[in-house]
């Protein structure tokens, strides 16, 4: 079972031919400098930008294939993404934030809710910051909104793009560990995409380096 | 080494920099230029307040606040067997009725259309359609006025009746007698239509300025297109939308002759919107003004004050109300 992206990822002026497995339960690290295309490359998977020609599947289900019109929506594709600005929703809470995707995928508000607190508690989060808005977060506190966020869904593929951006030293080594952790147990895909080389060398199995 | 030694620091904190910016000619030009043109803005504004003021006053100092809440509007004879009694209420709440009806119902209007069109419509239609909303928008009032008369109102005239027969029973939809031309209800459709263009293209132009990041993000974690839009698109273009919507009641509080065509001048306060009696200050200024004496021609003078101030606080009121949703 892989997740298998064989084709032309392209945006704007760049464009990359990648030939990418990930085996269930790996940690596929995605490394390169500003601007290379790293977040692109995730966007993809997640199904916000189409492949230019070539294939995309997951578990042998086909979610892009330019050539054969196969186009699975966003919604269909079972991802949790953590963009690489976190892209919280600012008019909302924290509780809302969260269970967001759960909703957005038709579950019933009270199963949502009890979700999304497991999930709060998972990651770090005090319940009491349920009804909280998300601006009045601490960096480290939104990076564990967006990471609840993704894993909430219980998605097949977990996206995370520059997972600690614009977290303060004080939060980064009880984030990194938080982050240890969250991808020790879980049992899909995940490819994190990082300019910083540690990060992707202490989490991650395999390495794909972009120019 | 002593234990307790006193640790002595001194800092010099530096006193903060002035720093001094030498303005160039070009920009003392441009200085000027802009603050001309702004205190001019208020300037006009002053002047044609004053210039109705200075018309108006005799008005006011003859009836006090009756001038306001009086309803009745009388040149009289011009002797005191039937002296002159005017009063700008019923034309006022008449003004009100018919722009908050004609918000009312545009609004709603005005954002599908403006979501249709950024985020619905393909790339040449939406051009095309674009360019025929500017083009409605331009239509003169005079137009709207006669084809709201000719085509609209027999229309609307079915729905008030419809209106009247099924929420009769609710008081702004009853009528003292079944006719129903020439109606608030008929002039408030076609302020709607007169204000849609103007309300879609602000609404329009605010959406299109919504984050496509965070779009993109709802997206991501499974939205359909209508959550994104809900959940992203609609917030963020809230306040955008209360100021597109307060720019449409502006035109709508001061729309003249289309009012004049469609609707009854009747001197009375009138909340019954499908009845057929109304009007509002800018139409009856318009209907009086070519046969008013010069006592009259001053109370026309103070009713366009009021209604200069109506639109002056209405403003203010979008402009609070804005700030407020942007803050929040």
């Amino acid at each position: 079972m892989t997740l298998s992206l064989v084709g032309t990822v392209r945006r704007g002026s760049f464009f990359h031919n990648i030939d990418l497995r990930v085996e269930r339960g790996e940690v596929f690290g995605i490394v390169g400098r500003n601007g290379a295309g790293k977040s692109t490359l995730l966007h993809t998977i997640a199904g916000l930008i189409g492949l230019s020609d070539g294939e995309l599947s997951v578990n042998g289900t086909v979610w892009d294939n330019p050539s054969s019109h196969t186009w699975l929506e966003p919604g269909e594709r079972s991802c949790g993404v953590v963009f690489q600005d976190l892209r919280l929703f600012p008019r909302m809470t924290v509780m809302q934030n969260i269970s967001f995707g759960l909703r957005s995928r038709g579950i019933a508000q009270h199963e949502a809710t009890d979700r999304a607190t497991v999930m709060m508690q998972s990651v770090g989060l005090d319940v009491s910051y349920s009804s909280r808005n998300v601006q009045q977060l601490s960096g480290g506190e939104r990076q564990r909104v967006a990471l609840a966020r993704a894993l909430v869904l219980q998605p097949e593929v977990l996206l995370l793009d520059e997972p600690f951006t614009g977290v303060d030293q004080h939060s980064l080594g009880g984030l990194r560990n938080l982050l240890k952790e969250v991808v020790a147990e879980f049992s899909g895909y995940v490819v994190l995409v990082s300019h910083n080389q540690t990060d992707i060398e202490t989490i991650s199995s395999r390495t794909l380096m972009i120019q | 080494m002593q234990a307790d030694a006193e640790l002595e620091v001194s800092i010099d904190i530096p006193e903060h920099r002035k720093l001094q910016v030498t303005q160039g000619t070009p920009d003392r030009i441009f200085r000027y230029i802009i603050t001309t043109g702004a205190y001019f803005s208020l300037a006009v504004l002053a002047m044609i307040a004053g210039f109705l003021l200075y018309r108006g006053f005799q008005i006011f100092s003859d009836f006090g606040l009756g001038f306001i809440t009086g309803a009745k509007w009388d040149a009289g004879s011009g002797d005191e067997t039937a002296p002159a009694v005017f009063g700008v209420a019923a034309m006022l709440v008449g003004s009100l009725v018919i722009a908050i009806m004609a918000i009312a119902i545009a609004l709603p209007f005005a954002v599908i259309s403006a979501l249709f069109l950024e985020y619905y419509a393909p790339l040449a239609i939406r051009r095309f359609l674009i360019s025929i909303l500017d083009l409605v928008a331009a239509i003169p009032s005079v137009i709207y006025g006669i084809w709201g008369y000719a085509i609209l109102m027999p229309h609307v005239v079915g729905w008030s009746k419809s209106l009247n027969s099924w929420f009769g029973w609710f008081p702004l939809f009853d009528v003292p007698a079944p006719i129903f031309d020439r109606s608030p209800f008929v002039a408030g459709v076609l302020l709607a239509l007169m204000v849609l263009p103007i309300t879609t293209s602000v609404a329009r132009e605010v959406y299109s300025q919504a984050p496509r990041d965070q779009i993109d993000a709802a997206y991501g974690l499974g939205a359909t297109k209508w959550g994104a839009l809900r959940t992203v698109v609609l917030p963020f273009g809230k306040s955008g939308l209360i100021g597109g919507a307060m720019l449409g009641l502006g035109r709508a509080l001061g729309e003249t002759i289309a009012v004049y065509l469609v609707l009854n001048l009747v001197f009375k306060i009138n909340l019954q919107v499908l009845a057929s009696a109304g009007g509002n200050v800018a139409s009856m200024i318009a209907t009086r003004f070519g046969e008013a004496g010069p006592y009259e021609l001053r109370a026309l003078m103070a009713a366009g004050l009021v209604l200069f101030l109506l639109t002056l606080v209405v403003n203010a009121l979008a402009t609070l109300i804005v700030n407020r949703s942007k803050v929040q």
